[in-house]
């Protein structure tokens, strides 16, 4: 019993070294910070009169001063020019971001269901409370094309 | 589907599109669950990982230690419930009416396919197919029983046919091939592969998020009615119906874990568990359950901890000339293969482990002893993996794809506006059941596999040596279940 208990031991040894390997591992993957919009930071220029229910606003083309925490999305033909976004925020927050086309297109935002129209050449800037938690596709609707991650943490 | 092909026999005006750089872009999202709903649940956190974790581990190795030392769950339990209740519910009458109701929904899955819109969100036959039924049955199987049996189309349609021969014939339809022994389940063990690849990979090969179209999931499911039908002729009903249709055989895999059964056309109850120990008695049945944990690891490892890999395969591909949807097919199907193979190894690493203890055995005949206690580490990796997609598409399943299933705009029962609460439940609170599930499905495999070992082995000292080795290779399982969840789309 007693070799067997300590077999057992270097046994248990071994995978607690896998385990920790492995929270290495995935801790290594998780330093994408520089795309994140700082939550908190935003909301202080942002009118109450944008908050209206679940409908994403697109009025004034000209972006604000604001601009630098408000990520800007660009579309060309059809397709993200700098690949899918990553947009974070924090439930409750507002969800805040921009979006330029080169071509009409209609954007939508999953699981939220809320639609935006693209005119051509003009910025259109979304704003809407995050309420759902989860992970939400935004997609260009013409092209079908996938333009962002939305990413609503608890 | 139509404009999926149009696009593959386009190479042109794809690969003008696809330069380098626009590949990434342009890869699709990944599961086509998730893109029936654009919606994916958030990565495990860290913190949870770890405990998680290290709970595996040390209460693995605590239950050991204080573990029964009589088998448990090896004898048969089963007893029959009142003969009333078990006359109401299982009876010709309610035997007909399942089977009529299976039928119906085979039906109206090719027809709303293949008549109605082509937009997979939208359509019933896609939901239904990968949602519905192929999760639900799982779950109404492990709960009450195998139900599967008892809706199952291809089964009441194949003995209509044979109870139809008979009246005509004057005698029972004869099979003409015998079933080879040695093929066992594995008939189902490639089923099931091949349906995983139908909705991972073929599903996901056309550029757009969506996946795999309803017109698609028509023809194969016409496909696997012929191959099916094919089956039963050749091998008998009943015979083909337990070993190689792959549905049947996958539910009643879950199903065996449950407290319910059906013996001899009468209902009975057992003790929980105690269904699986016999299960595994067919050659295949370990080829399966480790199909099943390979499926969902590679559905949940595409998301997160295989995307770059997938994506770095698929330039490399497309950069040598290949057309981009064969290009992401073949590098999704090459690192499906070796998810399958990197499952197997885990397990055999295991078994060879315990060889060093036990040399009676071989391991042939250790793998197949112990196959029915991975069945509950499947069952987690099902649930941590599709529990959101299942809470929220049965919403729309029983709204507004029931109400207009070919999404012509027809509203049969009036729900046709309602639509998913995606606030039904919270991030957190999904990944408590994630976290739950893997966790409670190790507890349980490892129930099972001690309880096997103490079978074979008598001692109960023997015993809990060799499961050293399979506890290492449970907790390998589990705790792979959990950190997949944590590299969910990060």
């Amino acid at each position: 019993m007693q070799s067997n208990a300590a077999r057992i031991a270097v046994v248990a040894l071994s995978v607690a070294v896998l385990v920790v390997l492995f929270v290495v591992l995935s801790g290594g993957d998780d330093e994408d910070g520089d795309t994140v919009a700082e939550p908190g930071t935003t909301t202080s220029t942002e009118l109450p009169a944008d908050r209206r229910e679940g409908r994403p606003e697109k009025e004034r083309e000209r972006p604000r001063d604001a601009g630098p925490q408000v990520q800007a999305l660009v579309v060309v033909g059809g397709e993200p020019r700098d690949g899918v976004a990553d947009l974070e925020f924090g439930a409750g927050e507002q969800v805040r971001f921009d979006v330029r086309s080169d071509v009409a297109e209609e954007i939508h935002v999953h699981g939220y269901d809320l639609y935006a129209d693209l005119e051509p050449g003009k910025t259109t800037e979304v704003r809407f409370p995050a309420e759902l938690e989860g992970v939400f596709e935004v997609e260009l609707h013409g092209s079908g094309a996938p333009l962002a991650e939305l990413t609503v943490e608890p | 589907m139509s404009e999926r092909l149009a696009r593959a026999t386009l190479p042109a005006a794809v690969s003008a599109l696809i330069t380098a750089a626009a590949a990434a872009l342009l890869l699709p999202e990944p599961a086509a669950a998730h893109g029936l709903v654009g919606r994916s649940d958030l990565p495990l956190p860290e913190w949870l990982l770890l405990w998680g974790a290290a709970l595996l581990l040390i209460g693995s190795f605590a239950a050991l230690v204080f573990a029964w030392r009589e088998p448990r769950l090896e004898a048969d339990s089963w007893r029959p419930v009142n003969p009333t209740l078990s006359r109401l519910l299982v009876n010709p009458v309610t035997r007909t009416l399942c089977g009529l109701i299976g039928v119906a929904l085979l039906l109206l899955t090719v027809y709303a396919g293949i008549e109605g819109t082509n937009a997979p969100d939208r359509n019933f036959a896609v939901v239904f197919v990968f949602i519905t039924f192929w999760l639900g049955f799982v779950v109404l199987g492990v709960l009450f029983g195998d139900l599967f049996r008892a809706f199952n189309p291809w089964l009441a349609i194949g003995r209509a046919v044979s109870k139809g021969f008979e009246l005509l014939a004057g005698q029972r339809a004869p099979a003409p091939l015998r079933y080879p022994e040695w093929l066992g389940r594995w008939p189902a063990a490639v089923g099931l592969a091949a349906f995983i690849w139908f909705e991972l990979i073929w599903g996901q090969s056309g550029f757009e998020a969506a996946g795999v179209s309803p017109h698609d999931v028509a023809v194969a499911t016409l496909v696997y009615s012929v191959i099916t039908f094919v089956g039963m002729g050749l091998f008998g009903v009943e015979k083909w119906s337990r070993r190689g249709e792959t549905f049947s055989v996958y539910f009643g895999m879950f199903a065996s874990l449950g407290p319910l059964a059906v013996r001899d056309g009468r209902l009975g109850r057992r003790r929980l568990f105690s269904g699986s120990t016999s299960w595994a008695d067919q050659p295949g049945s370990l080829g399966l359950v480790l199909v099943a944990i390979g499926c969902t690891t590679f559905d949940g490892a595409s998301e997160g901890l295989l995307s770059e890999p997938i994506r770095s395969l698929f330039e490399s591909l497309s950069d040598g000339g290949m057309a981009p949807i064969e290009a992401l097919r073949i590098s999704n199907s090459v690192y499906f293969l070796l998810t399958l193979l990197a499952v197997a190894a885990i397990f055999w690493a295991g078994i060879r482990g315990m060889r060093l203890v036990e040399t009676e055995r071989g391991a042939r005949e250790l793998g197949r002893s112990l196959a029915h206690a991975f069945i509950p580490i499947a069952l987690a990796y099902l649930v941590a993996h599709y529990f959101s997609a299942f809470v929220f598409l049965e919403q729309a399943q029983f709204t507004y794809l029931l109400s207009d299933p070919l999404g012509d705009g027809s509203d049969l029962f009036g729900t046709l506006g309602d639509g998913i609460d995606y606030g039904v439940i919270g991030a957190t609170a999904i990944q408590w059941v994630q976290f739950g599930a893997i966790v409670v499905g190790h507890a349980i495999a490892l129930a099972l596999a001690h309880d096997r070992a103490l079978v074979l082995f008598g001692d109960p000292r023997e015993a809990a040596w060799s499961q050293a080795w399979m506890l290492v290779m449970m907790i390998a399982f589990s705790t792979l279940g959990l950190y997949l969840l944590s590299q969910a789309n990060a």
